[in-house]
């Protein structure tokens, strides 16, 4: 017999439903069977009741018949004749009933030695209805109704033993009968039933046993591969049709793990080549500017300035778009190294000075002393502080102040940046970590980027297990505390990552 | 002064970087892949390599395992620069002596300039 697992799924549900026709078919056939018996069973049953039923009859009308025949001689009147006659043809017709319906050998065998007896006690009987008619009372008549007393005796003893055979034959089949009926009734309950487990069983194979757990399997694929989880499953244990949709399943998630890795060759290779040359122009405008070529006049500082700017906006946008286009494919992977945040902190504001000296505004940077080492991407929390301290000088006007803080304790570390800025209203600030949001407001106006920085910051610090709060109110200025989860702490030196 | 090699396989970018430190008085000699670094490398042993990491022939990763500077050339430094952060050469470049990893296009010609006399000096 093929294991049922071997099946496809509608082998399965075919080889399901035969077993259940057989079962059905079987129990059909044990029904009808079993009617037949009864029947039978029924009808000899009819047939006991009736001969049982004449032997009593029989009995009955004998014994009228011996009790007219004496009343007869005591007083003969043509009544009692007839009733007598009567009597005789009554009792014919239940020896005839009797014979038709006794089913014992032996009841026949004593109705035959009965009749043997019935001549010469009917010679006897009318012998002495004569004598009664003549008025006669000789001796030859007492001898006479001795020997009918006799006869008669015979035959009841005979009529009695009749009554007694069919009695408890009736008896015996009436017992059988009831044994058969109940028999009947408990084996198609118990067919039943058992059909009924087949069923059961038959369908919890193919469902549970084959079909639930399998796609319960291939639901858990799905949704591995709609989280991002390009992995294969392999689905060894059959050859059926959940079988190739768990194959094709597996062909669309490699599929879909390949055009991943195009994605982020694309971005690989976007990034190196559009930054490149945006680069170039970086560095030869910055070596001009930083008097690598001798004096230059106003003019052409402002000039050789504004280019500056325009192209760090554009790597700055290339920066932006690039980071998301990874985000979106959730495989932002973070790079795990021991960052110093004193030394990180430093940097960042060092690299903001010109800004915030263009602008005349005030930084006060908090920080201790010493080293502040936490299990970060150094890489992807600079760009986290850079936005956030960028956004402060933006965001307040000339002559403001801004506040950096760091701390930490053994758990995690704490960066907070504030400003005397315009403020946040409460309003916007749902919007404030989506995508390309950008909070119209006086100054927002006049300030550049592309609604991406607070978007990517808040994606980068909870891909770190941290959080960033916001405190503000309009007019008031801005807060930004940056936690992070600290997974390690060394003393020592690292390897700086500069970015 | 210190001989510094460049190695860069972009055209304009090493045509500033050679600019800025040849004025700045260093020794520079450039090499445009990894290939072309170790020959001149072997010739002259520089102070220090800039190094680009996504090169054509040789890239950065495999000039250092070629090169070995922590079994051949301990007094050598090493400062990797690329426009793209790939992980895996994040991880790999100190293991094989480099001492700085840096971005190109968040670096101004004289915020390099310090940073490679930093570097030299330590």
């Amino acid at each position: 017999m093929v294991s049922p697992l071997r099946l496809t799924l509608s082998q399965r549900v075919l080889f399901a439903l035969a077993t259940v026709l057989v079962s059905a078919t079987g129990l059909a056939v044990y029904i009808v069977l079993s009617v037949q018996s009864l029947t039978r069973l029924s009808v000899a049953e009819q047939r006991s009741f009736r001969a049982t039923e004449a032997a009593y009859q029989l009995d009955i009308e004998v014994l009228r018949v011996i009790v007219l025949l004496h009343q007869y001689r005591d007083a003969p009147d043509a009544a009692r004749l007839a009733e007598l006659e009567a009597g005789r043809s009554a009792a014919a017709r239940n020896r005839v009933e009797l014979r038709k319906h006794t089913q014992m050998p032996e009841v026949l065998r004593a109705l035959e030695r009965y009749e043997d007896l019935l001549p010469r006690r009917i010679g006897a009987a009318q012998s002495i209805v004569s004598a009664a008619q003549a008025g006669e009372e000789s001796g030859d008549v007492s001898a006479l109704i001795a020997l009918r007393a006799q006869l008669d005796t015979e035959a009841r003893a005979l009529l009695r033993r009749i009554i007694d055979i069919e009695q408890h034959e009736l008896r015996r089949i009436l017992q059988e009968s009831a044994e058969a009926r109940n028999s009947f009734r408990t084996n198609v309950l118990t067919a039943l039933a058992l059909v009924m487990l087949v069923i059961t069983g038959m369908l919890y194979t193919i469902i549970a046993g084959g079909l639930t757990r399998r796609l319960a399997q291939l639901t858990e694929m799905a949704r591995r591969v709609a989280s991002g989880d390009y992995s294969k499953t392999s689905f060894l244990d059959s050859d059926d049709e959940v079988a190739a949709l768990a194959r094709t399943f597996n062909e669309m998630a490699g599929q879909l793990a390949q055009f991943d890795k195009v994605k982020e060759e694309f971005v690989a290779l976007a990034s190196h080549q559009l930054r490149t040359p945006a680069t170039a122009v970086k560095g030869n405008i910055g070596m001009l500017l930083e008097g690598y070529c001798g004096e230059l006049t106003a003019e052409q500082v402002e000039i050789l300035n504004d280019a500056y700017e325009s192209n760090e906006r554009q790597l700055k946008v290339i920066d932006d778009m690039l980071w998301v286009a990874r985000s979106e494919a959730d495989r932002l992977q973070l790079f795990l190294t021991p960052t110093d945040l004193t030394r990180l902190t430093e940097d960042v504001v060092a690299e903001q000075m010109p800004v915030i000296q263009q602008r005349q505004q005030t930084i006060r940077l908090d920080k201790p002393a010493k080293p502040t080492v936490a299990n970060l991407d150094g890489q992807k929390i600079r760009m986290v502080f850079e936005n956030l301290l960028s956004n402060a000088c933006k965001y307040t006007p000339e002559r403001g102040q801004i506040r950096v803080s760091l701390s930490s304790d053994s758990d995690r570390v704490d960066l907070t940046v504030s400003d005397t800025g315009v403020g946040i209203a409460p309003e916007d600030r749902a919007q404030l970590f989506q995508k390309f949001s950008r909070i119209s407001n006086p100054l927002s106006e006049a300030v550049g980027g592309t609604g991406l920085g607070l978007y990517l910051a808040n994606e980068i610090v909870k891909l770190h297990g941290g959080s960033i709060q916001v405190d503000s109110s309009p007019g008031q200025g801005t807060t930004f505390t940056v936690h992070l989860p600290r997974d390690m702490s060394r003393d020592g030196e690292d390897i700086d990552r500069r970015g | 002064m210190a001989k510094i090699l460049i190695v860069e396989d972009d055209p304009a970018l090493r045509k500033i970087y050679v600019n800025i430190l040849t004025k700045e008085g260093y020794d520079v000699t450039a090499a445009l892949d990894g290939r072309e670094a170790l020959a001149l490398a072997a010739q002259n042993e520089p102070d220090l390599i800039l190094l680009d990491m996504m090169m054509p022939n040789l890239n950065g990763i495999e000039f250092l395992r070629a090169y070995d500077i922590k079994g051949k050339h301990p007094g050598v430094k090493v400062i990797a620069f690329s426009n793209t952060e790939k992980p895996e050469f994040v991880a790999e470049a100190p293991k094989l002596g480099v001492r700085k990893y840096m971005t190109k296009y968040s670096f101004s010609p004289k915020s390099m300039v310090a940073l490679i006399k930093e570097t030299l000096a330590s």
